[in-house]
């Protein structure tokens, strides 16, 4: 690439509040148009907002599970601009002392993304085209949201989408918002400005707003380097705009330039002014979040002995951290991973299931199905079979296991046995000492058959070498 | 002190229109309150206590309340539709009102 | 002049029905109106059956509470449901609300009978009532004069004998100056005292609603009544309740008496607002010099606060959901823009303007930012005058009502507001009570402000002037009902 990109992204998430910022009116997704509404949502003369404490705690928790200093006191601001989804003609916002300040993200290329600030606000509603015209749903509007401002300090697309990732994880896993783009529960402006390699000066960066998901925001980011690259190669100056992306075409189109840019004139909230918090809220609340995937990440990789791969899968989602930790609880951790990842979740197709996990098997049960696998009182192919009927009947592993199951062939009448393997199967004996490695395999098959499969096939191919010498 | 033209940015961002009003005449009684409000200019702050009270108002339970019915949100609507159990507000794109 | 108190004997002793006197009050309405103008809408139906409510309680033997079928005017800025409720614009000329204002629902809780909405100064802004969409209504005292502003029509209303009280609001004066122009008693509570929920916001910071009545334990009474706190709104703090305590007895208490609140009066003013001094200190008070010198920047620090946060309060008036469409557009923007130029008169244009003005980037510091240090250092003041004295007293307005005819620019206009704009950026309780008349025979008026949520010791004081001069200065003007 000749140019070096420079991001930075505005993130709005939603938060998982039970009813909107300022007033009562569920947050519930998906309701037929204008159905969760009240007077003051709608903007009527005479209405005026009460702060959602729950969202200021959310909030709080956002700001204090991504590293920032949360103030103990911000002031909400009334931010103005003229839009039919915006019933007051102002967006409550924050401007000049928002929640939270500084925070970051770490990156997994040892890269660290600086926050600038986040900040609480509110929704707007939702602007329907349809074939009879323009028409207003405010459903959405009023919900809270936080902003996530970062610095620009990301350079690739594929930092990019790892840092909304991390959000993403983050986020849910502390349970302030379910992040799902598809729904508009998170979206993202992204900022972008080039400069060649070495430069320490900013290029004129534009704004391309409302994507809403990791397709988009990779699909606008190289639309808009391109584009901009053609410009500045060309000898030309990039206009500073905002942009919007369509999915459709792949293409960025400008929205407005700053000649026409609002004037947002910001003041205080004089109907809320200030969102106080004690130090000891503050405290209280960095202090009760939980495990972070990210700390829980590196936790599995240096102490749990999981590689990077399978501890990410099973950080994404606290459903199924939680449910790992349990199960693997005095085995060891990787018996419990491969087999979570393995063959539970070979069980289900979607993300969203994977977000909720709720194994019909308990963790319970699972961990002590393992146990008995990773002593050898059963085998693999036990361990499938047992597995399968524990997830038709919610009983532990002991109500399907039979003695037969348990039954451990003694050293020596393994040893017996695999004696009359590598006898009457000479012919692959002597393959396997002429080079043929997989021969054994056949020998040890063997011995598999003879017992049902009920022997341990590892030593069962120690014996075997053992008596080929 | 303010211009004609500076009135009409004003009344842009406003999203207001000012078309038969005298712009001179406007902005001479604007321009005549700007600089009676300029007083302000004048008073010197030093040794004055300006600390702010923050009280802190109580803040809402995130207790859901019944929504009020559809048909009463569009009552006062120039113009709505109702769409299965709900309803939209329309906004006028172009043309005269019906 | 009939009071609150008045009207509860007669129904407590039968010798009158609450549907009786409510017929009297809304005939009289009926009757007065086309001239007078004090109502914008008269709510002739469900003020009698609230009365005929009233009257079954009685019949059953009920205990009846203080405004227990007391006929009132409510200013039209108030939301009631299923009334329209227009703050006198051709923006909400048919806007009927679905949700009761606080204050609607506290006074009907107590039996109110409600004659019907009050005439006002378009959205509240403004000192002589002209602006009304629906014509300004005229002072009883002298037809040729403005009732004042912005409350105007409720004062009106209570002076001309076709409520016995009103309820209003004041924002820089829109509740006193009216009740110095007509006679009467106006009370503008702290800021907080009573809910803003449901009223149709001017300024959200100094916006107040407050009682106009025909003498000061009538405006104790109707505070009690709607001072409670509210969770709808966070600048809700409530009050004490006021009327069991009031006695009238002000012996050691230190009345200041700011010397910039009497700079170029006109001498009948200073007159009188002096000798209601002297009657007070001659009732035991003592009365003390002091100075306020950041006074001089109560009414540009007023008006950059106040028009700002009006400009933003009347971004919602855009014909979308409700209210004044306009007809003939080419698109969106040009609907929204022709509707808000139709709806709003020149005033209320004007100071969305100024509003915009101050807020906008570049003037913000200089303009906004400065009058909200300046607002701090006026409330800071007022509380370390209330170290040394327990109250001010002041005159309500530097002038008589003025002539319909009297024409003034803009700043002139605002200049009446001298002597009430400090009180609204402070946020502390002021009460305006009769103290005397010009060589007109125009009533004047006198104010007393207090500390904050110290309602009862300026309530009490003006009571105590009442009780020393007899009410002389509490005379009923010709027209409506006496009883």
């Amino acid at each position: 690439m000749k140019y070096e990109m420079v991001i930075g992204l505005e993130t709005h998430v939603e938060l998982s509040t039970k009813t909107k910022i300022f007033c009562g009116c569920t947050t519930q997704f998906g309701g037929e148009p204008n159905t969760h509404c009240c007077p003051i949502c709608t903007g009527m003369p005479g209405t005026l907002p009460v702060l959602n404490k729950q969202a200021v705690r959310y909030a709080a928790r956002a700001g204090a599970a991504l590293h920032c200093n949360v103030q103990t006191r911000s002031i909400m601001a009334r931010k103005h601009y003229v839009y039919p989804d915006l019933p007051k003609a102002y967006q409550v916002s924050q401007f000049d002392l928002p929640l939270c300040l500084g925070g970051y993200v770490d990156l997994s290329n040892g890269r660290r993304i600086n926050l600038t600030r986040i900040h609480i606000e509110e929704d707007a509603g939702k602007l329907v085209h349809t074939r009879q015209g323009e028409m207003i749903d405010y459903n959405r509007g009023g919900v809270p949201l936080i902003e996530i401002v970062s610095e620009p300090d990301l350079r690739t697309t594929d930092e990019v989408l790892e840092y909304m990732e991390h959000l993403q994880t983050t986020l849910r896993s502390i349970g302030v918002s379910d992040c799902r783009m598809q729904e508009g529960s998170m979206r993202c402006d992204v900022n972008l400005s080039l400069r060649l390699p070495g430069a320490t000066e900013f290029g004129i960066r534009s704004e391309t707003k409302n994507l809403n998901s990791f397709t988009s925001i990779a699909a606008a980011i190289e639309y808009e380097y391109a584009r901009q690259a053609e410009i500045l190669g060309a000898g030309g100056v990039v206009e500073q705009e905002t942009r919007g992306f369509s999915a459709e075409t792949g293409e960025t189109s400008s929205l407005r330039s700053k000649e026409n840019s609002d004037d947002y004139r910001y003041f205080p909230e004089p109907d809320i002014i200030a969102v106080l918090l004690s130090e000891e809220e503050i405290t209280a609340i960095r202090e009760a979040l939980p495990e972070l995937p990210a700390a829980k990440l590196r936790r599995y990789v240096d102490e749990l002995g999981l590689t990077p791969a399978d501890a990410k899968l099973l950080t994404k989602y606290r459903a199924v951290s939680e449910y790992f930790e349990s199960a693997q609880a005095g085995l060891s951790p990787k018996t419990a991973a491969n087999f979570i990842i393995t063959t539970m979740f070979a069980e289900i197709t979607t993300e969203a299931e994977r977000e909720h996990w709720n194994p019909s098997v308990s963790a319970q049960n699972l961990n002590e199905l393992l146990g008995l696998s990773e002593s050898g009182k059963i085998n693999r192919a036990t361990l499938k079979r047992v597995y399968a009927q524990m997830t038709q009947e919610q009983k532990p592993a002991s109500a399907f296991i039979t003695e037969e199951d348990t039954k451990s062939f003694g050293d020596g009448e393994l040893a017996e046995i695999c004696r009359r393997a590598v006898e009457e199967n000479a012919k692959s004996v002597a393959d396997y000492k002429s080079g043929k490695e997989k021969a054994l395999k056949a020998i040890v098959g063997f011995v598999m058959r003879e017992t049902k499969g009920r022997a341990d096939a590892i030593k069962a191919e120690q014996e075997i070498l053992r008596i080929i010498g | 002190m303010i211009t004609a033209d500076g009135l009409l940015k004003l009344a842009s961002l406003s999203k207001l229109s000012l078309d038969g009003i005298d712009l001179d005449e406007m902005a001479r009684d604007i321009g005549g309150v700007i600089d009676f409000a300029n007083e302000v200019s004048t008073a010197d702050l030093t040794g004055f206590d300006l600390t702010e009270t923050d009280e802190r108002s109580p803040l809402r339970e995130d207790i859901v309340a019944p929504s009020v019915p559809v048909e009463t949100i569009l009552s006062n609507a120039g113009e709505a539709v109702t769409d299965g159990n709900g309803g939209f507000f329309v906004a006028p794109v172009k043309g005269a009102a019906k | 002049m009939t009071s609150i108190t008045r009207i509860h004997e007669l129904l407590v002793s039968k010798k009158a029905s609450a549907a009786e006197i409510a017929e009297q009050y809304v005939a009289a309405a009926e009757r007065d109106n086309p001239e007078m103008k004090a109502y914008i809408t008269i709510t002739r139906e469900a003020a009698l059956s609230a009365a005929r409510a009233v009257d079954e309680k009685i019949a059953r033997g009920e205990e009846l509470s203080p405004l227990a079928g007391v006929p009132f005017n409510m200013k039209d800025l108030i939301s009631t449901a299923g009334v329209r409720t227009t703050c006198a614009s051709k923006m909400l000329e048919d806007y009927v609300p679905f949700y009761d204002a606080a204050v609607w629902e506290a006074l009907q809780t107590q039996d109110a009978v409600m004659v019907g909405k009050g005439n006002m100064d378009e959205f509240a802004m403004g000192s002589t009532n002209k602006t009304s969409y629906f014509g300004a209504p005229l002072n009883p005292r002298d037809k040729s004069r403005v009732p004042g502003g912005s409350s105007g029509g409720v004062a009106a209303a209570v002076a001309g004998g076709t409520a016995v009280y009103g309820i209003g609001s004041d924002t820089g004066g829109s509740i006193r100056q009216p009740a110095a122009y007509c006679g009467v008693v106006g009370l503008k509570p702290t800021y907080g005292a009573v809910s803003r929920y449901g009223l149709i916001a001017f300024a959200s910071s100094l916006d107040q609603i407050g009682p106009i009545t025909a003498n000061v334990r009538d405006a104790a009474i109707v505070l009690d009544a709607i001072s409670d706190k509210d969770s709808r709104d966070m600048t809700s703090r409530g009050t004490a309740k006021v009327a069991d305590r009031l006695t009238g007895e002000v012996r050691g208490l230190k009345i200041g008496i700011a010397r910039e609140f009497f700079e170029n009066l006109p001498s009948e003013i200073e007159n009188s607002v002096t000798a209601s001094a002297k009657a007070l200190e001659n009732a035991g008070a003592q009365l003390v010099d002091v100075s306020f010198p950041m006074v001089r920047y109560g009414l540009p620090t007023y008006y950059i606060l106040a028009c700002a946060e009006a400009s933003s309060n009347l971004g919602r008036y855009d014909g979308l959901r409700f209210g004044h469409r306009a007809e003939d557009f080419r698109n969106l923007e040009d609907f929204i823009r022709k509707t808000r130029s139709e709806g709003f008169g020149a005033e209320v244009k004007r100071r969305i303007l100024l509003g915009t003005y101050v807020l906008s980037s570049g003037y913000y510091d200089a303009f906004y930012n400065k009058a909200q240090q300046l607002r701090r250092a006026i409330s800071n003041d007022f509380a370390k005058l209330f170290g040394t004295v327990d109250c001010l007293l002041t005159p309500t307005t530097p002038s008589t009502a003025l002539r319909f005819d009297a024409r003034l620019s803009p700043v002139e206009m605002y200049m009446t507001d001298i002597c009430t704009v400090p009180i609204n950026i402070a946020g502390v309780p002021a009460i305006s009570f009769p103290c005397g008349f010009d060589g007109e025979g125009l009533p004047i008026g006198a104010q007393l402000i207090g500390r904050k949520f110290d309602e009862a010791t300026i309530l009490n004081a003006a009571l105590a002037f009442e009780n020393a001069t007899a009410s002389e200065f509490l005379r009923p003007a010709n027209g409506g009902v006496s009883l």
